[in-house]
C-alpha cells in the first residue's frame, strides 16, 4: 500500500485498516500454503503433463470465468452478504449475448441486466432484510428462468469481438491469463487501496458501528452485490466467446464453485475476513485439484470424493467463533 | 387479532389464493383423486423439508438433502439387497441418513466451519460413494415394500401421505412439545444468549443435523417407492426446493421461527403452484419464474410483517 492511496484525513478508519490488514489475511497465508503443497506433489506424481505449456495455457483458459465470479462473490461474503445468483446472472448473459441482436447494442444490455439483478439483490437483502440465501435463491430462480426463456437450447451465435477475446493467444500468452490477471489487479486495488475497501471491511464486520463512524454501510452493502453480478455478466460474456456460441445452463455449477473459491481462500462467511488475495489462492486450488486429478487418471467417481474431503478438510482450517451458517 | 394474522406463514395465504384461483379456473384440479395424486407427489419433498426445518430454525443449513436422498435411492436399488427382508433394507438406508446427519453435525459443531460449505462438501462426498457403490449403473431391484411405501394406498388415502402427516406429527412434538425444541429456536435465535443461558448450543445443532440426515433418507425412500427404479441424480431439486418449503412455511435463519405445520403447507403449495402451471401448460422457464416470485414475494412480505 503506498502512501498515496490511503485515505486524504489518516482517522479511525485508516488505523483500523493498517492494524487489522495481517489479522484479516492470516487465512490466505494458509491456503497459499495448501497451494503450493498441491503443486510440489504434482511435480512429483504427474511433472511432464502438468507442468506442460499446453496444459497451463488450458487451465489459464478454463479459470477466468472462476476467477472473475469468485472475486466478485468475495465482495459479497467480505461485505457480510452471500450471492447465491450469480451462477443464474452467467447464464442470463450468455443468452443476452447471443440474441439476434446487434453486437454493440447486446454487450451493455447484458451489463445493465446484470447490474439490475444485483440491484435486486442488494435492495431485497440490505433494505427489506431478508435474508441473503433467501432473495438470492429467488432470484437466482427467476433469472435462470428468464435466461431459459430468451434461449430455450444452446445455441446462437456470440459477437465476434468476444470470440476473439476469449480464445487464442495475445503476445504468446493466453488471453484466459489477461483476464484472470486484470480480475485480480482489479479487485485487489479496490479492497486493498481505496477507501472503498476499508468501508467494506468495516461494514462486514459490523455494520452498526460502521454506520456510527459515518459509513454508509446500507449503500456499500448494496454496491457489493451490484459488482458480483457485473462480475458474473463478465464470467457469462468470457465463456460465450470461448464457446463462440450461448448456453442457458453455462453457470449453473459455477454459482456455488464461485463460493467454494472464496470460502477455500480463507474468506469467512460471516463478513470482514478475508480478501481477493486468499481467493487467487482458494481459486487455483480448485483448479489445480480439478486438473491434477484428471491427469492422474483418477476415476471420475473418486474425484467427487476427494474435492469434498478437500474442501471439508480446508473450510475446517478456518475456524470461528461460533458454529452455524 | 393481527398478531394471530401475521403469525401464520406465507403458505397459508398463498395456499387460500392457489385454492381460490383453482376453483374458478381448474375446477377439476381439486377434485378428491387428484388431490391424492398431489399428495402423493408432494410427501417426498415434505419430509425431506420437515428436517430442513430443523436445522434452518437452529441457524444452519443442510445442502446435502439432495445428495442424501439419491444415495438412499442407490442403496434400496441395489441388487445386493434383494435377499435380505424389506425391513433390514429400509434401516440401512435410514441408517445411511443418520450417519450422514451425524457426520454433517459433527463437522459443524466440532470443527465450526460454515454449515454452507461443509454440506456442500459432504453432498460432493456422498455423491462419489453412491457413483462408486452403483458402478455409475443404478440398479432396478426395488424391494415391494419400498415401492408400497411410495405408491400403496390405504382406501383413497396414499400410504406416502400418511407418513408425512407420521413424520409432521414427529416434528411438531420435537419441535413445541420437547425441551429439545426450546433448544433449537434458543439456540438459533441468539447462540451466545443461549450459551450463557446453559443451553448446549453445539449438541442441539449437532441434534438438529441428525434429525435433518434422517428426514432426508426417510424422503429419499419414500421418492424411490414412487419412482420404482435407481435413478443417479434423484432428488438434485430437493436443495432448493426444500429450503424454499422451510421459507414458506415461515421460517427465517437464525429468527428462532419456523413451524412443521408451515414447513408442510410451504411443500403444499410449492407442488401445488408447479402441478397448476403444467395444468396450464406453463413449461421449464415459466415455473423457475414463478417460483423465484412465490419465495421472494412470500419472503419480503414475511419480514415486513415480523417487523412491524
Amino acid at each position: 500500500m503506498t502512501p498515496q492511496s490511503r485515505p486524504a484525513r489518516p482517522g479511525a478508519l485508516a488505523r483500523f485498516s493498517q492494524d487489522a490488514f495481517w489479522f484479516r489475511q492470516r487465512g490466505a497465508a494458509l491456503s497459499f500454503a495448501i497451494l503450493l503443497a498441491m503443486l510440489l506433489l504434482l511435480a512429483v506424481v504427474v511433472p511432464h503433463s502438468f507442468y506442460s505449456a499446453t496444459n497451463l495455457s488450458n487451465l489459464a483458459g478454463q479459470l477466468a470465468p472462476l476467477f472473475l465470479v469468485s472475486l466478485g462473490q468475495t465482495f459479497v461474503l467480505l461485505g457480510a452478504g452471500f450471492d447465491l445468483s450469480v451462477g443464474a446472472v452467467i447464464s442470463l448473459s450468455s443468452a443476452i449475448l447471443t440474441l439476434d441482436l446487434a453486437g454493440p447494442v447486446k454487450i451493455p444490455l447484458a451489463l445493465a441486466a446484470a447490474a439490475t439483478v444485483g440491484l435486486v439483490n442488494g435492495w431485497g437483502c440490505v433494505y427489506l432484510r431478508v435474508h441473503p440465501i433467501i432473495m438470492t435463491l429467488a432470484t437466482s430462480s427467476i433469472v435462470q428462468g428468464v435466461a431459459l426463456l430468451l434461449l430455450p437450447t444452446p445455441g446462437g451465435v456470440a459477437p465476434p469481438i468476444l470470440v476473439c477475446m476469449a480464445s487464442g493467444t495475445f503476445l504468446g500468452l493466453p488471453v484466459g491469463l489477461y483476464w484472470i490477471v486484470a480480475a485480480c489487479a482489479a479487485a485487489i486495488w479496490a479492497v486493498h487501496a481505496t477507501t472503498y475497501g476499508i468501508r467494506l471491511y468495516a461494514t462486514g464486520q459490523n455494520p452498526l458501528a460502521a454506520w456510527m463512524s459515518g459509513v454508509q454501510a446500507p449503500r456499500i452493502r448494496v454496491s457489493t452485490y451490484v459488482i458480483s453480478a457485473l462480475m458474473a455478466a463478465l464470467a457469462g460474456a468470457y465463456l460465450t466467446g470461448r464457446l463462440a456460441s450461448g448456453d442457458p445452463n453455462v453457470g449453473s455449477a459455477l454459482g456455488l464453485d464461485s463460493v467454494l473459491g472464496a470460502a477455500l481462500g480463507g474468506t469467512l462467511l460471516s463478513g470482514g475476513v478475508g480478501g481477493p488475495i486468499g481467493t487467487i489462492a482458494g481459486v487455483l486450488i480448485i483448479g489445480v485439484l480439478n486438473n491434477g486429478l484428471n491427469l492422474a487418471g483418477v476415476s471420475p467417481y473418486y474425484q467427487f470424493i476427494v474435492k469434498g474431503s478437500m474442501l471439508v478438510l480446508a473450510v475446517s482450517l478456518f475456524r470461528r467463533k461460533e458454529a452455524g451458517l | 387479532m393481527r398478531r394471530f394474522l401475521i403469525s401464520l406463514p406465507p403458505a397459508f395465504w398463498g395456499l387460500i389464493v392457489v385454492c381460490v384461483f383453482a376453483a374458478l379456473t381448474q375446477p377439476q384440479f381439486l377434485s378428491l383423486p387428484f388431490l391424492m395424486i398431489l399428495l402423493r407427489q408432494a410427501a417426498p419433498l415434505g419430509i425431506v423439508a420437515l428436517g430442513q426445518t430443523f436445522v434452518v430454525a437452529n441457524r444452519s443449513l443442510d445442502l446435502s438433502v439432495g445428495a442424501t436422498v439419491a444415495f438412499v435411492n442407490l442403496i434400496v436399488s441395489h441388487a445386493m439387497w434383494s435377499g435380505y427382508p424389506p425391513a433390514f433394507v429400509v434401516a440401512v438406508a435410514l441408517g445411511a441418513g443418520l450417519v450422514i446427519g451425524l457426520v454433517n453435525g459433527l463437522l459443524v459443531t466440532v470443527l465450526r466451519a460454515s454449515a454452507v460449505v461443509v454440506t456442500l462438501g459432504t453432498a460432493a462426498i456422498i455423491t462419489g460413494v453412491g457413483f462408486l457403490y452403483s458402478g455409475g449403473a443404478p440398479g432396478s431391484s426395488m424391494d415391494e415394500l419400498v415401492k408400497w411405501l411410495g405408491r400403496g394406498r390405504v382406501g383413497i388415502m396414499p400410504v406416502s401421505g400418511l407418513i408425512w402427516l407420521g413424520f409432521a406429527v414427529l416434528a411438531w412434538i420435537v419441535l413445541r412439545r420437547l425441551t429439545l425444541g426450546r433448544y433449537i429456536f434458543a439456540a438459533g435465535d441468539n447462540p451466545s444468549a443461549a450459551t450463557y443461558t446453559g443451553i448446549p448450543v453445539n449438541r442441539t445443532l449437532l441434534v438438529s443435523h441428525v434429525l435433518s440426515g434422517l428426514f432426508a433418507a426417510s424422503g429419499g425412500l419414500i421418492l424411490s417407492g414412487l419412482v420404482g427404479v435407481g435413478s443417479l441424480n434423484l432428488g438434485a431439486d430437493y436443495v432448493l426446493s426444500s429450503i424454499a418449503a422451510v421459507i414458506l412455511g415461515g421460517a427465517v435463519f437464525g429468527g428462532g421461527a419456523g413451524s412443521a405445520v408451515g414447513t408442510v403447507l410451504g411443500a403444499a403449495l410449492l407442488v401445488m403452484v408447479l402441478n397448476l402451471l403444467t395444468v396450464f401448460g406453463v413449461d421449464q422457464p415459466g415455473k423457475l419464474i414463478v417460483q423465484g416470485l412465490v419465495i421472494s414475494v412470500a419472503a419480503i412480505v414475511y419480514q415486513q410483517g415480523r417487523r412491524g
